[in-house]
């Protein structure tokens, strides 16, 4: 194998030119399959991060109770009404179990109780009709994008605190540090103090969302046993749906996973996946087609050296590896370049294509460049592509080329 | 032929034909060839074009089977060794010289002639240089070692080509018109080096050759004509290979 490695590396550098451009074109190749690897998964990234980052990947729920209908007489029609119990709440009532085996679970980033209802604050003469969500302090931010969007005070939840929108408290003309009334939608009520003013910059949240300390909704709401949901984040998002099968059966609850809820945003992220993969695809057999015919042309250039390499007693293999170790070293050479054009390239445009608030014009992620996978395929793929021309040139006849 | 007793058939050719087979049109090339080549020996293989001496030389030289016959070297019948194995024996016991020296371009001359036996793995790369550097010093070729293939002239570069198919200590070494791309003066030289090689090692040589002068330098002549043995004739005035030997 090492006269093999010698006789292929000195054809490559015999042919510096010729070389070059495979390596430049295996290059571009992985440099395509990476760039569009940071920018597909740097999109997907920013589109899961802006539409998931602040919901749950898996919420848990109490399960609807529906009561079954009777059977009725003969001929005897049954129209059903449910009348929801006005006094009990839907809750999960052994919480502190389920939380516990969700902690237990190393798929599992977080698991966070919640209890919420519908409520009101009210100030003076004014009332405005509010979604209360009570969490744990230091779990806020787990639950919603609370503590960026922060605009007056702090996201501090101590057991007298809220943190409510800007366009509620301009619509109550309050400020931070200043009590209201909240109450919730089955009478209880209770003084609290504004601690922090968020402007998350969408109307229905910053007019309606109110947070509160865990211990003190669950008072307001009269909800001492139970919770409303729990809110699960994973490490991987895409094992959402499967985990929540797995959750509903060993729990027996309302378990629903954030693809389920955004079944849209969903489809469109598989397909921009497919269309990234598609495109790297192509640059996959772009790859194996330039290698494949350089190195075949090669073949009829060395053919009498291939003649000259037989008659000497060198085995079809021999002449095989030759061609082979080609493959592997234009491969392995183009794609660690690609690779390396694709980093700093995608870091420049990271860079330099920023609009003038700030934000990125190609949402593109350099760390997610997939830069090892792009390495070892075309590396495989330049390999699989001199196979043909080794074959070929494994099979030239060794009379023919000496003749010629 | 020669009726030595004493000698060793290196070489045995036993009724050996040749037919090259187009579609329906059966070409016979070689019609029935036999003769031995004892080792030591310097033979000259003549005839005129299209009588069937590169064929036979292929089929001597294991590049090329026979379409009857048999083919008998060291003891072994060639014409039923697999192909793997063919290219092994070719390897250890067969040398060419080519009209066209087919040296490897971007290799110098060392290396070119430490090829066959480096790359098969019959020598170390010690043992190999050792050789190959003694005989580029035979073929008065020390001071070109490193050279590039393509900075030697044509005369060095067959003399490189000649010593190439000597690195692995062949017992036979085919040549095909070995002075035919050379001028008179290079020409000369490696004549010269072939008859004094055979005469210092007792390798055989078989020369296939139209030019009568370097015929009558050999031992034997063999003649074929239209694709048989015309004549084998020995020219008891050439002293060396056979009595070196």
């Amino acid at each position: 194998m090492r006269y093999e490695a010698k006789v292929a590396l000195r054809y490559l550098l015999s042919s510096k030119m010729q070389t070059g451009l495979l390596i430049g074109g295996v290059g571009v190749g992985v440099l395509v399959f990476c760039f569009m690897s940071a920018l597909i998964n740097g999109l997907t990234s920013d589109q899961i991060e802006q539409t998931v980052g602040s919901i749950p990947h898996v919420t848990i729920e109490p399960r609807e109770q529906t009561p079954k209908v009777l059977g009725a007489a003969d001929g005897v029609v049954v129209l059903p009404a449910i009348l929801r119990d006005n006094t009990q709440r839907a809750q999960i009532r052994a919480w502190q179990t389920v939380l516990d085996s969700l902690h237990a679970d190393e798929k599992v980033r977080v698991a966070v109780p919640v209890v919420a209802s519908n409520g009101f604050i009210a100030r003076g003469q004014a009332i405005q009709p509010v979604s209360i969500t009570g969490v744990n302090p230091e779990q806020l931010s787990e639950v919603a994008a609370i503590g960026p969007a922060i605009i007056k005070g702090a996201a501090d939840l101590d057991l007298n605190g809220i943190i409510i929108g800007a366009r509620l408290a301009r619509n109550l003309s309050i400020d931070v540090g200043q009590t209201l009334v909240i109450r919730s939608d089955r009478g209880g009520q209770r003084d609290v103090k504004v601690r922090g003013i968020f402007s998350i910059g969408i109307e229905s949240l910053d007019e309606r969302v109110a947070y509160m300390n865990f211990k003190a909704a669950k008072a307001l709401l009269n909800l001492d046993n139970g919770i409303s949901r729990i809110e699960v984040k994973l490490y991987d998002l895409d094992m959402a749906p499967a985990l929540a099968s797995n959750f509903a059966a060993s729990t027996g609850l309302k378990v629903t996973s954030w693809v389920e809820k955004n079944k849209r945003l969903f489809n469109a992220i598989q397909g921009q996946r497919s269309t990234g993969s598609l495109i790297k695809f192509f640059s996959i057999v772009t790859i194996i087609i330039g290698v494949s015919s350089a190195l075949l042309l090669t073949t009829v250039r060395r053919k009498s050296e291939i003649g000259i390499m037989r008659s000497m007693g060198m085995t079809k293999g021999f002449i095989n590896r030759v061609f082979v170790i080609q493959g592997v070293l234009i491969g392995l050479l183009g794609a660690m370049v690609g690779a390396s054009g694709a980093f700093g390239f995608t870091t420049l445009v990271l860079e330099l294509a920023v609009r003038a608030d700030g934000t990125l014009v190609f949402p593109i992620d350099p760390s997610q460049g997939a830069y090892l996978a792009g390495i070892m395929l075309a590396t495989v793929a330049s390999t699989v592509a001199a196979i043909l021309p080794a074959r070929a040139a494994s099979r030239v006849d060794p009379l023919e080329a000496i003749s010629q | 032929m020669t009726s030595d007793a004493t000698m060793t058939a290196l070489l045995s050719v036993a009724g050996l034909t040749k037919d090259y087979i187009v579609g329906d049109l059966v070409t016979p090339v070689l019609k029935g060839i036999s003769f031995d080549i004892y080792t030591g020996e310097f033979v000259a293989m003549l005839g005129p074009s299209g009588s069937g001496k590169s064929t036979l030389l292929s089929i001597l030289g294991t590049l090329l089977k026979p379409t009857a016959g048999h083919f008998f070297m060291l003891g072994n019948d060639l014409t039923k060794v697999g192909e793997r194995e063919l290219t092994k024996f070719r390897n250890r016991n067969i040398g060419f010289v080519f009209q066209y020296h087919h040296l490897l371009p971007d290799f110098s001359a060392l290396e070119n002639v430490m090829f066959p036996a480096v790359a098969s793995g019959l020598m170390d790369d010690v043992e190999a240089e050792l050789r190959a550097t003694m005989l580029l010093g035979r073929v008065g070729l020390s001071h070109r070692l490193n050279y590039k293939a393509t900075k030697l002239s044509g005369g060095q570069k067959q003399r490189v080509a000649l010593a190439r198919a000597l690195m692995n200590n062949p017992a036979l070494v085919l040549t095909d018109e070995p002075t035919g791309n050379l001028d008179r003066e290079s020409a000369h030289q490696v004549m010269e080096l072939l008859t004094e090689i055979n005469a210092e090692s007792g390798t055989t040589f078989l020369i296939s050759t139209h030019d009568s002068e370097i015929a009558s330098r050999c031992q034997r002549k063999i003649t074929i004509i239209d694709g048989k043995v015309d004549s084998i004739e020995t020219n008891p005035v050439v002293q060396h290979g056979l009595a070196a030997a």
